[in-house]
């Protein structure tokens, strides 16, 4: 690929091209833009009216009797399968215990499990089966989801969703810094709440 | 003041330190932004639009690589996706490489014209490799193409603007 002669020419041309000053006007747009920043930044707090937590508690209240129900039920089973799952384990314990003592000279293995930051990032994209859902109850329930309550989470997952696509196009561009993973897999708690808070909110 | 007292008082968000960052690397990056783009106010615009992320995500440099560089991918990238839309790397035959050859003189004006007068694609690959010193692997992750893509597309460069200069010279 290489077939060139001469290209030291090309290479101290190079080198000899001129260069561009950019107009002032750029730096001007720039500290507006910051300064418009740090504006934002210090934009007073409004603190929510009292009655927004009474009907937020009163919601709770609510979804928490409705769980409450179905709950003892399933706090039956749970005991169940966990001393199922109990017995499994001792008797898998059993015989790892008589294969490794009687029949090796007593070694120790372990695994370590890392977590590979790519998949963890792959799983919070899985959350379709959720939204094609919620779609398909809306279709049917079309009253419940043009209520107020249902309006504004799904407002507020919209900016959740925007949220996370600039925190994945930042991780994108800038790599997986720490902070950033963090504030994603926060966004993505959030959304997980407020996908929850829409099906309870329509169910 | 060096580039990490620098980084500090940007970070502590200082106007007077913002700018001196600015002012540092404005005219190598409005003039690698003019060249990927072609265009002063798309430079203009990436000028912006890349000081803005430096500024934001300033605290995520890890200094694993200069600053220099660091603020350089975040220009690349800024006037890549104003240019993306125009750009095509169409595959190319490996088998027809013909030798190419430089005379012994280049006229800067007619290369910077020739260069300018690229395909945006190939444009984009000769001023990262061959101007700019990266990698074909560091292009090709810039540019989201293979390194043997990026290979090709500055062979086929390089082939146009000998062609191109030829004509200039006539």
């Amino acid at each position: 690929m290489n077939q060139e002669t001469n290209p030291i020419i090309l290479k101290k041309t190079v080198t000899q091209l001129p260069i561009y000053e950019p107009p002032n006007e750029v730096w001007s747009v720039i500290a507006n833009e910051l300064d418009l920043q740090k504006k934002l930044q210090t934009l007073p707090n409004h603190p929510p009216k009292e009655f927004v937590w009474e009907t937020i508690e009163m919601n709770l209240a609510k979804s928490a009797s409705r769980t409450q129900s179905s709950g003892s039920t399933q706090r039956i089973f749970l005991v169940k399968r966990l001393g199922i799952a109990a017995s499994i384990l001792f008797m898998l314990g059993i015989s790892w215990w008589i294969m490794t003592d009687a029949f090796t000279q007593n070694k120790f293995q372990y695994t370590q499990e890392t977590i590979n930051a790519q998949l963890l990032v792959a799983d919070w994209d899985e959350d379709g089966e959720a939204l094609t859902q919620i779609k398909a109850i809306c279709e049917v329930k079309n009253y419940a989801c043009t209520a107020p309550e249902f309006q504004q989470l799904e407002q507020e997952l919209n900016e959740l969703n925007e949220a996370k696509s600039d925190l994945k196009q930042a991780i994108d561009d800038f790599g997986k810094d720490t902070q950033l993973i963090a504030k994603l897999s926060e966004v993505e708690l959030e959304r997980t709440v407020v996908l929850k808070k829409m099906i309870a909110n329509i169910l | 003041m060096t580039n990490a007292q620098l980084i500090e008082q940007c970070l502590a968000q200082d106007r007077l330190a913002q700018k001196e960052l600015y002012d540092r690397y404005k005219t190598a990056m409005y003039t690698l932004a003019y060249r990927m783009c072609n265009d002063f106010g798309l430079a203009d615009e990436v000028l912006q639009d890349a000081f803005l992320q430096i500024f934001r995500y300033l605290h995520t440099f890890r200094h694993e690589s200069t600053l220099g560089a660091w603020i350089k991918t975040i220009v690349v990238r800024t006037a890549y996706k104003k240019i993306k839309k125009s750009v095509s790397f169409e595959s190319l035959d490996h088998q027809q490489y013909q030798p190419i050859t430089w005379g012994n003189e280049l006229d800067t004006d007619y290369l910077e014209q020739a260069i300018q007068s690229l395909a945006a694609g190939y444009r984009s690959v000769f001023i990262l490799v061959a101007i700019e010193g990266y990698t074909h692997q560091e292009t090709g992750d810039l540019l989201g193409i293979s390194a043997g893509t990026s290979k090709s597309q500055l062979y086929h460069a390089k082939r146009k603007l000998r062609i191109l200069l030829k004509h200039y010279r006539q």
